[in-house]
């Protein structure tokens, strides 16, 4: 019997704009001991730009209502609700969120740009779920912070079935891309409504380069931010840097060699 | 896929954060979690009216994400509203959906009458109003309260309780309390499943939780009877009553 409270050490606010399903399994299967989470979600039904707005309008709300549960840290984890309002969004956001609830903060599009930064990632190749619209809005978003998308593949899943592809599909499409695309530093994977925490580590081995996606983009940012370095492993190359590279950003390639 | 073998639909007035850690713990191979939540702010009565009237809504986005089974957790916004309200509530998430469905209070109801328990030890985190639902909740629906007490916890702070103070808090109302047949400790937001299979075998009587009672409503419905170890009587029943039918008094001596 576990005597502590759950999170006796750390507490991370999790705001969801969809519902929870996989998120909270993939944190539950690496989460370092005494680190909780504390989640909200905004219901949004479809990959449409009105339900982004009606999740949008309640974020700070919801930041609040978490930053009185106690966490002590904020991870908002809406891409495409703030892709589609282009280079910046990200950023202004953490911005209202910190000021309205003095925590530290992140939105999964700031962490994944922070780790494909922090993993060398300038030539990118793009596998996602997304519909058209949230490819391109997501692309365009990635060249503005200078990045070079190389090749993207889009698989198109319906917002509510999102659950039901495989990791082996994920790894099969990501598989191929990489080999189509050679000279790509790295492959980044968004949105946590799919397994693709399952995939990345087997991706990362059998394909030779770094993986930036979702949940773990996520919560690498939260830890980093929070001091947490414990041994995570089997979840990819940079969850696992939280306790192996503390501060030295490695060299792409090389480091996954090395890691691998 | 995550949930290939039955997916639960939770809706959760507050926040998720110990029901989900709850249900991991059961490591269910193939059964999934999917959460929404309501965030009411507190333990006041305008905040759980807000809650309640987008419960059918909520129940219906669960069902489009095709749940097998929806549960809905929040005890203090149905006792509030007297006797029935919860056999009210399912029936519409049953209308609107389709699906089987229960909530905490009839789940923890049901619970009462698989342990052919009619006298209730009532240990809460719940402040003085709704402590009081609670029980006029109970009584209405035939159950006799031998004792009660309650910790009286801030709705923002119930996940900060160390199981330590909830296991020595139960236990002392349930030794308190020797002609109860169960102790009830209602409310999912404090870490008391934790402590039920202690306080079980330490006092000798069965706890019915929130946690355990909804998910072992749900499990039962879905014919899911995996061995669930070291959270308490009721949900390991599911796999030991498989075969053998309803348990004994027999059954709660084994446990001591």
């Amino acid at each position: 019997m576990d005597l502590m409270v759950n999170a006796w050490r750390r507490r991370i606010g999790f705001m969801c704009p969809s519902v929870l399903e996989t998120t909270i399994p993939n944190f539950t299967s690496f989460a370092p001991e005494g680190v909780g989470i504390c989640a909200i979600t905004s219901n949004i039904e479809d990959w449409d730009k009105n339900e982004f707005e009606r999740a949008m309008n309640k974020v700070v709300a919801d930041a609040k209502s978490l930053a009185t549960r106690g966490v002590d840290y904020i991870i908002f984890s809406g891409g495409p609700l703030l892709t589609s309002r282009g280079k910046g969004a990200d950023i202004e956001l953490r911005n209202r969120i910190m000021d309205a609830t003095g925590l530290d903060a992140t939105t999964t599009i700031t962490s994944a740009v922070q780790a494909l930064e922090y993993l060398n990632i300038k030539r990118v190749a793009m596998l996602s779920p997304f519909p058209q619209h949230v490819q391109r809005a997501t692309i365009d978003f990635l060249r503005a912070h200078d990045f070079d998308v190389l090749k993207d593949d889009s698989m198109d899943i319906h917002f509510r079935a999102l659950h039901k592809v495989g990791p082996d599909e994920i790894y099969r499409r990501a598989g191929a891309l990489l080999t189509s695309t050679p000279e790509a530093d790295g492959l980044y994977i968004p949105c946590p409504q799919w397994p693709t925490q399952k995939a990345v580590e087997a991706i990362e081995r059998d394909y030779g380069k770094p993986v930036v996606t979702c949940d773990p983009a996520d919560f690498w940012m939260a830890f980093r931010s929070l001091g947490i370095h414990d041994r995570i492993e089997n979840h990819g190359i940079l969850l696992r840097s939280l306790s192996e590279r503390r501060d030295t950003p490695p060299a792409s390639g090389a480091a996954v060699r090395l890691a691998s | 896929m995550n949930g290939w073998r039955k997916r639960i639909g939770f809706i959760s007035p507050s926040v998720h954060e110990t029901t989900m850690h709850d249900f991991f713990q059961y490591k269910l191979e193939g059964v999934g979690i999917v959460g929404i939540t309501s965030n009411i702010a507190g333990w006041i009565k305008g905040d759980f009216e807000g809650a309640m009237t987008r419960v059918v809504e909520d129940a219906r986005s669960l069902a489009l994400r095709r749940v097998d089974y929806i549960i809905y957790a929040g005890t203090p916004l149905l006792v509030s509203r007297g006797k029935g309200s919860d056999i009210e509530l399912i029936r519409k998430i049953r209308e609107a959906t389709g699906i089987e469905a229960t909530t905490s209070v009839t789940a923890e109801m049901a619970a009462f009458e698989h342990f052919g328990a009619k006298r209730i030890a009532v240990a809460s985190p719940y402040p003085a109003n709704v402590q009081r639902d609670t029980l006029d909740f109970l009584r209405a629906n035939g159950f006799e309260i031998v004792k009660e007490a309650s910790m009286d916890i801030g709705f923002h702070v119930l996940h900060d309780v160390p199981p330590f103070e909830i296991y020595r808090f139960g236990r002392d109302v349930i030794q308190s309390a020797p002609e109860a047949d169960v102790l009830y400790m209602p409310c999912p937001q404090w870490q008391v499943q934790s402590v039920v299979a202690a306080i079980e075998r330490d006092a000798h009587k069965p706890v019915v939780a929130g946690d355990p009672a909804k998910y072992w409503s749900a499990l039962k419905s879905l014919d899911i009877r995996d061995r669930i170890e070291g959270c308490g009587m009721l949900l390991r029943s599911l796999s030991e009553h498989y075969e053998t039918g309803k348990p004994s008094s027999a059954d709660i001596r084994q446990v001591s």
